[in-house]
């Protein structure tokens, strides 16, 4: 049955609704958390066992249509354990007071749009769920303890710019094919396919946390481990899935060799930068950019099955994290004076696109703000000069006692010339 | 059966005569004047509710004096009149909390509601010159509101919103005479279909800008942030600039035939305007002056929509505007909250208010989430329909630039939402007892933000309404040849 295709999204998200009646009772949400997540679990079950390969649409502002193919099982299967696995971490969590109670509300509404992101049909649906798991993320993150707020928000504006760029991939492709659905796009070998592919790939790179799109992952996990556990985890197995989905149909060399290209950048770096860590909790975000180069390589050239096998085994080990305490050594820490370290992590930060791209933007923001001024001058140069008297009127007229009166003859001239003019 | 003559009637004559009686009812007792103008909006509100299950049944409604059609009712006028009554009624009743104690309330609740009952004129105007007279009014309410503290820098402001629209307006009636001396009537029924000369088309265009603040016309409206919030954001972010995108739809989209250039113009000069807005947005400090760019670069989306012209654009354009309303009013009310605990504008001066305002955090973060398109909030479904409407037209380019102004608009709220409300202390909130405006303030504040994520879940129903105004727009004759009448 189709319509069972809707419990994987619909079962996470009317949980999470429930939870957020509990938002100020920390054991209640705890318990939710688990339930939700079990129930979700068990819908993911329901819809991979009932699933004949329909395609169920449900009507909105646009259509939404959902269909399970079988690589879509594995990967639905593995959010769904990884959103047990971190629930359960998270609960404790909750439990303890480390992590605000908000957070089972935020994870299941997460799971739920990751879930339907996972079983899209369209380019339509898969954006739609995709960015719909933006704010429960980024509420996520922010209920994870003192000060993550700041990395919420900034994880928040790079997912919504990576969504952009997936965003506009889709676009480029959909004008070139006319429609977006992801089962008949072949676009086939041209530079609007390769800049459609990079746009994608960029878009899905920020959430698997590949390197130099890393930034929101450390940041996160320094400050919110456990919920950003499940973050890295679920980010994970939603872009790999559609990384696999997407590539079969982009023929030619280009594809494999951006993904192997940011699969080194991200391995490479991933490890040194895990090992040079001074702070514990950004290891593991480490660790799991790392990881992501491993999947991005095995996407590039290996078989399916293998980054399929990978990125559900990272995944659900990154969810597993979600149970250390902020305070757990995960592995032996290097000293934070070594000069190797603390060049490595100067490096990891100047590896930012963030940073790379505010020089941009600080040029683009200075012209636009020099445009305005040079119309605001221009104005001034004319209510000066030409509209000085017009202006000196309006003036008397604000300040004046009777200037009510005065703007309604005003109108009443203007509404009197009209009539004369209109001959009504 | 209703009477749908009379609900269009009473829906324009009641706020525009209602609103001379408050000054006398003020002069009783500022809470019946208070009263008497809400009601006056709610009556207003309640006439468009009982006129769309009719428009959307297909049935229009004309009021005409002295055989004279003056006032019309279809889709477009009601869902218009709509949007405008209904965010103009929450920001009535947030003008009681925040305005509690000022003087020249008189004068504010009349313009407040004079300026409404001119926007209901306005979107029922049959007539080009009740069009006209009805901007006018609009521009003149908007000039003393602006104005209202007095103080000069106010009313230097004022000053430059009336002169930059009024001087759009003048323009636009020289278009409308163009119009009267080739077609001989003023009556946009028997307009229909006509084809407008293209210098009058720039004409009207030009008015059009003026009043919806496109660049190079916008400055007036980052200026005008020194009006009381509940000004701001009724004149500002939820209907005064929705006149310009409503005359253009209701004169380029349902009324004349155009010169085909002006759907290609029109689009570059609402990315322009997108874009250096958007980026002036980034650099400026003042709260609400980075809330006015955003409402410039909106407003080129839903000129993208309507300019673009097919079904699927022009519906996302109009959800837009109902989208918009909602959480551009809802961030200009926040502005409001902050601004009166803070005493302070300027961004770089505030900071950890989270702690402190937490409800209005959360409003002003659904808000935003609305305004920068994010699913599943109101905006990210309007914005998508604009824009894949753009790319199925094959407009590419310039919906690249309206991608890149929506990246933009993501940067300047999160850097607003930053600065207001994480991190340490600012020197505005340090040693002051900064907490939530009153529950009145609060609530109308969490209404709309309320709606900007339920308008997005429920989606379908406002999206019937914008698609079967669409509809409507699109049956217009496409080509000159179709119109078959040439003007002058």
């Amino acid at each position: 049955m189709t319509t069972m295709l809707l419990l994987p999204v619909l079962v996470p998200a009317v949980a999470g609704a429930h939870a957020l009646l509990a938002v100020r009772a920390r054991r209640a949400a705890a318990v939710l958390l688990v339930a939700g997540a079990l129930a979700s679990a068990a819908a993911v079950a329901l819809a991979v066992a009932g699933a004949d390969g329909g395609v169920v649409a449900v009507q909105g502002a646009f259509d939404v249509a959902l269909e399970l193919d079988p690589l879509a099982r594995t990967f639905l299967v593995g959010l769904a354990a990884a959103g047990v696995i971190a629930a359960a971490g998270i609960a404790r969590a909750i439990a303890a007071g480390r992590v605000a109670a908000a957070a089972a509300a935020a994870l299941l509404l997460a799971l739920g749009a990751l879930q339907g992101a996972i079983l899209a049909a369209d380019a339509e649906t898969l954006l739609l769920c995709w960015g719909g798991a933006l704010a429960p993320v980024a509420a996520l993150l922010a209920c994870g303890g003192a000060g993550a707020a700041r990395p919420a928000l900034a994880t928040l504006t790079r997912w919504a710019a990576a969504d952009l760029a997936l965003m506009t991939g889709f676009g480029l492709l959909a004008h070139a094919g006319g429609h977006g659905e992801l089962a008949r796009l072949h676009p086939g070998v041209s530079p609007i396919a390769t800049v459609s592919f990079a746009l994608v790939l960029a878009g899905a790179a920020t959430r698997l946390g590949a390197h130099p799109l890393h930034g929101w992952m450390s940041d996160a996990a320094e400050r919110a481990p456990a919920p950003a556990a499940f973050v890295i985890a679920a980010g994970k197995l939603a872009s790999a899935y559609l990384l696999l989905r997407l590539q079969p149909a982009f023929a030619g060399p280009a594809a494999p060799a951006l993904m192997a290209v940011l699969g080194v950048l991200s391995l490479g770096p991933g490890v040194l930068f895990a090992v040079a860590q001074a702070s514990r909790p950004r290891r593991p975000a480490h660790l799991a950019a790392a990881t992501s180069g491993a999947m991005l390589l095995a996407l590039a050239w290996g078989p399916p099955a293998l980054a399929s096998a990978l990125a559900v085994a990272f995944a659900l080990a990154a969810a597993l994290f979600s149970w250390s305490s902020p305070t757990a050594v995960i592995a032996p820490s290097l000293p934070s004076r070594a000069g190797l370290a603390s060049a490595l992590r100067r490096a990891e930060r100047s590896l930012e696109p963030g940073l790379l791209a505010r020089g941009a933007v600080d040029a683009a923001a200075v012209g636009g703000l020099a445009i305005d001024r040079l119309v605001n001058a221009l104005y001034d140069r004319v209510a000066t000069g030409l509209g000085r008297t017009a202006s000196g009127l309006l003036r008397r007229a604000h300040t004046g006692r009777h200037s009510t009166y005065l703007a309604w003859s005003l109108f009443g001239v203007a509404a009197v010339v009209l009539y004369l003019v209109g001959g009504f | 059966m209703t009477n749908l003559p009379l609900l269009l009637a009473t829906s324009v004559t009641v706020p525009l005569a209602g609103a001379l009686l408050l000054p006398l009812a003020g002069r009783i007792s500022g809470a019946l004047r208070s009263a008497l103008a809400l009601v006056f909006v709610l009556t207003a509100l309640g006439c468009a509710v009982a006129l769309l299950p009719a428009v959307l049944g297909g049935s229009t409604a004309t009021v005409s004096v002295h055989g004279v059609a003056l006032l019309h009712a279809d889709r477009l006028a009601v869902f218009m009149a709509l949007v405008s009554t209904l965010l103009g009624a929450v920001i009535v009743v947030y003008s009681f909390g925040y305005l509690s104690g000022l003087p020249n309330r008189d004068e504010y609740d009349l313009m407040v509601v004079l300026f409404l009952g001119a926007m209901m004129a306005l979107v029922f105007a049959r007539h080009l010159l009740v069009l006209y007279a009805a901007w006018e009014l609009t521009a003149v309410a908007c000039w003393r509101l602006i104005g209202f503290f007095r103080k000069d820098g106010c009313v230097l402001r004022a000053d430059k919103a009336f002169l930059i629209t009024a001087l759009g307006a003048v323009l636009m009636l020289l278009g409308f005479i163009g119009v009267y001396v080739g077609q001989g009537t003023f009556d946009l029924g028997r307009l229909q279909g006509v084809r407008l000369p293209t210098w009058a088309a720039a004409l009207i265009l030009a008015g059009l800008f003026s009043k919806s603040a496109t660049l190079p016309l916008h400055s007036w409206l980052p200026d005008a942030g020194v009006a009381p919030s509940p000004v701001t954001a009724l004149l500002h972010a939820a209907v005064l600039v929705k006149i310009g995108v409503y005359v253009y739809a209701r004169l380029f989209g349902a009324t004349f035939v155009a010169d085909p250039m002006v759907g290609e113009i029109v689009p570059w000069i609402a990315a322009t305007s997108a874009l250096v807005a958007g980026m002036a947005a980034l650099l400026e400090h003042d709260l609400k002056r980075i809330i006015a760019y955003s409402t410039v670069s909106q407003i080129g989306f839903i000129f993208l929509g309507l300019a673009v012209g097919t079904p699927e654009a022009t519906q996302g354009a109009l959800l837009f505007v109902l989208m918009h309303a909602i959480a551009k009013g809802g961030l200009f009310l926040c502005a409001g909250i902050i601004e009166h605990g803070t005493h302070t504008k300027d961004i770089r001066k505030m900071g950890g208010l989270a702690r402190a305002m937490p409800v209005t955090a959360g409003c002003f973060a659904l808000c935003a989430c609305s305004v920068m398109g994010l699913p599943p909030f109101g905006g990210y479904f309007s914005k998508h329909l604009v824009i894949s409407g753009a790319l199925a037209a094959g407009r590419l380019p310039v919906a690249l630039v309206f991608l890149a102004g929506s990246g933009l608009t993501l940067l300047y709220l999160a850097r607003v939402f930053d600065k207001v409300f994480l991190g340490p202390p600012g020197v505005a909130v340090q040693g002051r007892a900064v907490h939530e405006g009153t529950r009145l303030m609060v609530g109308c504040v969490a209404v709309l933000a309320a709606l900007a994520l339920g308008s997005g879940l429920f989606s379908r129903y406002p999206s019937a309404v914008a698609g079967a105004v669409a509809r409507d727009l699109s049956r217009r004759p496409a080509t000159l040849a179709e119109a078959g009448r040439v003007g002058p």
